[in-house]
């Protein structure tokens, strides 16, 4: 018999979380072998592992105050100290808990939302098109900034008021690529088949064209963390995270006035922002070569 | 450009070429030991369904072909005699645009640009010093690829005029150089019937008046049965087999051709065709 | 034969198109007050030229689009008014095959779940018996052994594969009518044949009538039991043997339009026109003669 039965029955039978679990293997062993996908898989592999072994690895409870506060790098404190005596290393360490988590929080809570919106407004247009986009614009339009700055004067801080708020200010571009998705792929005939067999609503936008939207739309999440964890950095900066969190941003906050005279402060943190961010972007870059419909690639034009 | 065109020597000549293309990891033998000849004022046409190689083999003879794709591309190409592979860009770019060869393709949205007025894009191809303006000269062009009020129409963009049209403008830039030899792939397949009848006209008048030796690639048999007066037939890089066509047509010699002309005559039956086993 | 299966009653489809290098729009009637009935085990073709409006009568019999104006009847029963039992039959009865194989298969869907979803949604069988079901169907339209197939994606697949697949899922449902829109247009030469041979074999054996929609003359000549021509949104003649005797100039445009493939005809033809031996092709002597 044909090898072809040898290696596929199983994974024709499997259910949708085998079948993605698989795919995500492949996928990721393909980002791994590009070189922008190696290496931002390495930063975030680190970043990772720093976030989630933070107290085996911080030297300092971050917010143990030693006598030496504005103390240059040392042995001791090997990025040196902040205003009140915090061993900004080990500040940073706990930050990256904060700042992953918000990073990848916003950008999945972006997918969420704007991937609902956006499958919605671009199946099944009309009015239902009309209100949600102009939905997408007003988000758009929003100054997050000044809309965090009036909710935190009026109830403080949290580590959830800025997850929410970088939400609300990233969703609407991943809403925009799932609906130029969406509108492109309905009009398909593998989609006007599934509606002559009867096939429901739900099925056709989540099992029919789902698949083929989801490229682009992971790697916006990619980009999409960065781009959360550099709003909550500028966020934090301005004082408006939550004090009793540990988030790289509001280090920054508190080195503004030192910036001059202890330059430890801010240039740590900094890096490391910029660590994160251009790892994220490098993972994006993997993931974009990876995804690329390469199948269709290079005989797709030339007919023989 | 002097040519060393000896009397009774064809005009393009082909001799054993294999090109070989790179999909993906593989290495595609897109043409395959090819000889082709194409005689001073000739009409010839190449059969085949996909994959046969035809339009690569005209690709690859007027130097289109990407270089990223070229896997490997061998063999003798004469034009009056001088060899194409050895010519340098420059050369080789001269001879398109003077009395050598040009090409039309199937689709001509996806070949004119659609922010240039048509009249401006026949101007580009438009080279050499000729008697009369640019302008006259354009419009001469368009007449003769069939298209009425040529005046008016220079001034129409792509999208505005009908796929027919859009053809015949196409024609008509690729005439500016005054070819030798025109290749067209697929000239009438995206055109509605009895457009395609006009157009197939038109290149015939063209063939005639301007003794322009014509290559039309083609997988419709009726095509190459109108225009051309012997037929090559390709398949899987490989010519099984040629000649003339009322030759090959009535007495084809090799079972894909027979097959294939079978298949396409007028009141095609339900025959089931030679050598079918599975489910291609 | 009983009464029609599928009725078109006047029915119109409006579109509103951009006129080229303007600010205005101009009212487009793709579909133009079409009568048409659909006969219970009959192959009905429809042919025309591009902007005929074939397809698009199609998409409305498929209820994939609605008409501006006029009503398709399923049973005698307006597509609006079905109820949901009446919808589920009209959706069961009533399948399609579309043109281009590659892009009306799932392209991220192996063949095995495009279909699976298929017959699950209507119960065709027992998810036990799945598979079995699904390697009968395939085989009927002669891809087999059923493995080669269901595990593949469908670009491992050729055209021709492709398209029977498709034909395997509408027949699946043991329909009434298929409405086939331009099922063999990109197919080769040699696939075509065998690809209505299939579909003319599938219909006389299951007794399943056949919309066909095409541009190709011959092809439906050879298939149809009636054959309607449109032009511009409007079917201009019908009937039997239009081909052979046709009443309406446009269908006589579009048979002349039909192109020969006898070279030997064409020569003749060329020559009687000009009235003198035609060495059109070649300008040497030593080329051949008329």
């Amino acid at each position: 018999m044909s090898g072809a039965a040898a290696i596929e029955p199983p994974s024709a039978e499997a259910g949708p979380l085998a079948r993605a679990w698989r795919s995500f293997r492949t996928t990721a062993g393909n980002i791994a072998r590009t070189r922008h996908g190696a290496a931002g898989c390495a930063i975030l592999l680190m970043l990772a592992l720093v976030a989630a072994f933070a107290p085996l690895i911080a030297p300092y409870a971050p917010l143990q105050q030693a006598p030496a506060s504005l103390a240059p790098p040392s042995w001791e404190n090997i990025f040196g100290t902040d205003n009140t005596g915090r061993d900004i290393f080990s500040l940073l360490i706990y930050g990256t808990r904060t700042s992953l988590a918000i990073g990848l929080g916003a950008a999945f809570g972006a997918l969420i939302v704007g991937g609902a919106v956006g499958m919605l407004a671009g199946y099944f247009r009309g009015v239902v098109e009309s209100v949600l986009m102009r939905v997408v614009e007003l988000f758009q339009t929003l100054p997050v900034i000044v809309l965090v700055l009036f909710t935190v004067a009026l109830f403080g801080s949290s580590f959830w008021l800025l997850l929410v708020a970088v939400i609300l200010a990233i969703w609407p571009l991943q809403g925009r690529l799932v609906y130029g998705q969406y509108i492109r792929l309905r009009g398909m005939d593998f989609v006007a088949a599934a509606k002559v067999a009867d096939l429901s609503t739900a099925h056709i936008m989540l099992r029919e064209i789902l698949p083929s939207a989801i490229q682009p739309v992971i790697v916006q999440v990619a980009l999409d963390a960065s781009v959360a964890i550099l709003i909550e950095a500028g966020l934090g900066f301005l004082g408006l995270s939550d004090p009793n969190m540990v988030s790289w941003g509001q280090i920054l906050h508190v080195a503004q006035d030192y910036m001059t005279v202890a330059w430890w402060t801010s240039l740590f943190p900094g890096a490391a922002i910029c660590l994160a961010v251009v790892g994220l972007n490098l993972f994006a870059d993997g993931l974009n070569e990876v995804v690329d419909p390469r199948m269709r690639g290079r005989l797709a034009g030339l007919q023989t | 450009m002097r040519a060393a065109s000896v009397e009774g020597a064809p005009l393009l000549s082909v001799r054993n070429l294999k090109v070989h293309l790179r999909v993906g990891e593989a290495v595609v033998r897109a043409v395959d030991g090819v000889d082709l000849s194409v005689d001073q004022g000739e009409s010839i046409g190449i059969v085949g369904e996909s994959g046969s190689g035809k339009s690569t083999l005209a690709r690859a003879v007027l130097k289109l072909l990407p270089n990223v794709e070229l896997a490997a591309c061998q063999g003798e190409v004469n034009f009056r005699g001088l060899d194409l592979a050895r010519m340098s860009d420059p050369a080789l770019r001269d001879l398109r645009r003077h009395h050598g060869f040009s090409m039309i393709f199937q689709d001509p949205l996806g070949y004119l640009n659609p922010t240039k007025r048509v009249g401006a894009q026949v101007a580009e191809a438009i080279s050499g010093k000729s008697s009369g303006s640019i302008g006259d000269r354009i419009q001469q062009l368009l007449a003769e690829a069939g298209l009425p009020s040529p005046l008016q129409l220079a001034r129409r963009f792509p999208h505005e005029l009908s796929g027919g049209m859009r053809q015949r403008v196409m024609i008509a830039i690729a005439l500016a150089s005054e070819p030798a030899l025109l290749f067209a792939d697929e000239p009438t397949t995206a055109l509605d019937a009895t457009i395609q009848l006009q157009v197939l006209e038109t290149l015939r008048r063209l063939h005639r008046d301007r003794k322009m030796a014509m290559v039309i690639i083609s997988h419709d048999l009726g095509v190459v049965a109108e225009l051309c007066s012997r037929v090559y037939v390709m398949r899987d890089g490989k010519v099984l087999e040629s000649g003339d066509t009322v030759e090959v047509f009535e007495n084809p010699k090799h079972p894909y051709a027979a097959q294939l002309i079978e298949l396409s005559t007028r009141h095609r039956r339900h025959a089931a065709p030679v050598g079918s086993n599975a489910a291609p | 034969m009983s009464e029609p299966i599928l009725q078109s009653r006047g029915v119109t489809r409006r579109y509103l198109s951009q006129i080229p290098s303007s600010w205005r729009r101009r009212v487009v009637n793709a579909v133009d007050g079409v009568d048409l009935d659909v006969n219970e085990g009959e192959t009905l073709a429809i042919v025309g030229e591009s902007g005929s409006g074939k397809s698009t009568l199609a998409r409305l019999m498929l209820r994939l689009e609605q008409p501006s104006d006029g009503v398709v009847l399923y049973r005698g029963v307006s597509l609006t008014d079905l109820n949901r039992k009446q919808w589920r039959a009209y959706r069961r009865d009533i399948q399609a095959i579309f043109q281009d194989p590659s892009s009306s298969l799932n392209p991220r869907m192996r063949v095995e779940q495009s279909l699976a979803h298929v017959a699950r949604r209507h119960e065709l069988a027992e998810p036990a018996k799945l598979r079995a079901f699904l390697a009968r169907h395939l085989a009927s339209v002669g891809l087999d052994p059923p493995e080669q197939y269901l595990p593949r994606y469908p670009h491992q697949l050729s055209g021709g594969q492709q398209q029977r697949i498709a034909i395997a899922r509408a027949m699946m449902l043991e329909p009434r009518v298929i409405v086939a829109d331009e099922p063999l247009s990109s197919l080769d030469i040699s696939i075509q044949a065998q690809v209505l041979d299939l579909m003319r074999e599938l219909s006389r054996r299951m007794r399943v009538g056949l919309v066909l929609i095409s541009h190709d003359l011959n092809a439906v000549q050879s298939i149809a039991d009636r054959i309607a021509v449109m032009r511009r949104g409007r079917i201009v003649e019908i009937g039997r043997d239009i081909f052979d005797a046709p009443a309406h100039p446009y269908t006589r445009l579009l048979l002349q339009a039909r192109l020969s493939t006898n070279p030997r005809e064409v020569r003749t033809r060329l020559a009687n026109l000009s009235g003198a031996p035609v060495s059109s092709q070649t300008i040497e002597p030593s080329g051949f003669q008329v």
